[in-house]
């Protein structure tokens, strides 16, 4: 069914808490999920899947180890949420010129949003690539996929199913990056129900039960409004 | 940004949390969760209820205090995002942070979780921005409104002003 991307959000943000992410990175999770929403891609089933792979297990197992070289996690599978996270902080970097390459990387489209936050930031387009010949990720020449964001709009290069991988060996983020023929955002998502109820289920996890010791203590609206 | 710089907003903007002894029950007597009856954010006890594992981040003070004592050991030259690779848990203060630290009015500067906490003027100040007027607490912890009193009519819009009409003028005779 169709839904606001503030649904979305929402919707993700209380899912990947549930999954046990601190609040900062599932804010970070939600963002990007309606972001790509925005564009037509399945955010929403991309987060469900990742939430799936990596519930409640430790984030730092999945983070970067070191910021310097080639980031690489423990755990040898990278969240794209973490590693995304990370990727915007470092964003000055990319204008001195170094690309920050991410190895093993879970579901990288996941990775892209926060190329978005980073171009704001920079002020400038940022490139995110995977995949194709020699795992550099070339754009359609090569196989592989180049996704280019100014933060406002995004220029795709690839194919759907390459872009749609569940991983990629190795992820290479870089600006100042060309934007051509850009895409707009749009402003409702189609989210299928199951993945709707995916989401749900995690997110559920973060609701309180009630308890009498609650409605003893006032919680919420009396249920008497009379004058 | 760098941890010092960090250091510097929080010292700042959230100063009265870092004098506050968060130790003392108190100070944290209070948590803000969600329920699952009503799906609705609400406001009970710490120490009395089993909510505290359900607990929603909206005790800004108690985390900038935590967050402060968390970057007491790291050199302020450090960027942030070394720090927060270890510790996602200050992501959401961090950011937080940051925001208050160039936009002043961003940030609740007073206890959110505190046993004296009254919620009805903040209460108060949301409803405000989505239109409410005649607030009407039926407790400390609800209060009944009025959305769109006076409000103009679609057709009114072009010929009374859409500024004021909240604050009706006083009908003569």
């Amino acid at each position: 069914m169709s839904h606001s991307l503030n649904e979305i959000e929402a919707m993700s943000k209380r899912a990947a808490r549930g999954a046990g992410l601190a609040w900062g990175l599932a804010e970070e999770a939600a963002k990007g999920t309606r972001w790509l929403a925005g564009f037509g891609y399945p955010g929403p089933d991309l987060l469900a899947d990742l939430l799936e792979l990596n519930d409640r297990l430790p984030a730092i197992d999945f983070s970067p180890s070191s910021l310097n070289g080639t980031w690489r996690a423990p755990a040898g599978r990278m969240s794209p949420l973490i590693s995304g996270a990370a990727m915007s902080d470092c964003a000055m970097r990319m204008l001195d010129g170094q690309v920050i390459t991410i190895e093993q990387v879970s579901h990288p489209l996941l990775i892209v949003p926060f190329a978005s936050g980073a171009a704001l930031r920079l002020g400038v387009g940022v490139a995110v690539e995977w995949g194709g010949v020699g795992q550099s990720g070339a754009g359609q020449s090569g196989g592989g996929v180049r996704l280019t964001t100014d933060g406002k709009q995004l220029c795709v290069q690839g194919s759907r199913d390459e872009i749609m991988t569940a991983h990629a060996r190795e992820v290479r983020c870089s600006a100042p990056a060309q934007m051509t023929s850009p895409n707009t955002p749009i402003t409702r998502a189609h989210v299928d129900d199951t993945c709707w109820e995916r989401l749900g289920a995690f997110a559920h996890r973060t609701y309180a039960p009630a308890t009498e010791a609650s409605r003893i203590l006032g919680a919420g609206a009396g249920l008497n409004d009379n004058d | 940004m760098t941890v010092g710089r960090v250091r510097e907003i929080l010292q700042d903007a959230y100063g009265w949390a870092l004098k506050t002894d968060w130790k003392l029950p108190a100070s944290n007597a209070r948590a803000w969760y969600v329920s699952e009856e009503k799906l609705e954010p609400r406001l009970g006890e710490r120490f009395e209820e089993p909510i505290a594992d359900y607990e929603q981040p909206l005790a800004p003070g108690r985390d900038a205090a935590v967050l402060h004592q968390a970057l007491d050991h790291w050199p302020s030259d450090t960027p942030v995002a070394e720090f927060l690779l270890r510790h996602p848990e200050h992501r959401h203060i961090l950011r937080r942070a940051q925001i208050v630290g160039r936009a002043p009015y961003a940030e609740i500067r007073d206890n959110t979780i505190s046993k004296d906490v009254l919620p009805i003027d903040m209460l108060r100040c949301k409803l405000a921005f989505f239109g409410a007027v005649h607030f009407d607490p039926r407790s400390d912890r609800w209060v009944r409104i009025c959305m769109y009193g006076n409000a103009p009519y679609p057709e009114e819009l072009q010929s009374r002003s859409a500024d004021d009409w909240v604050y009706p003028a006083k009908e003569e005779g």
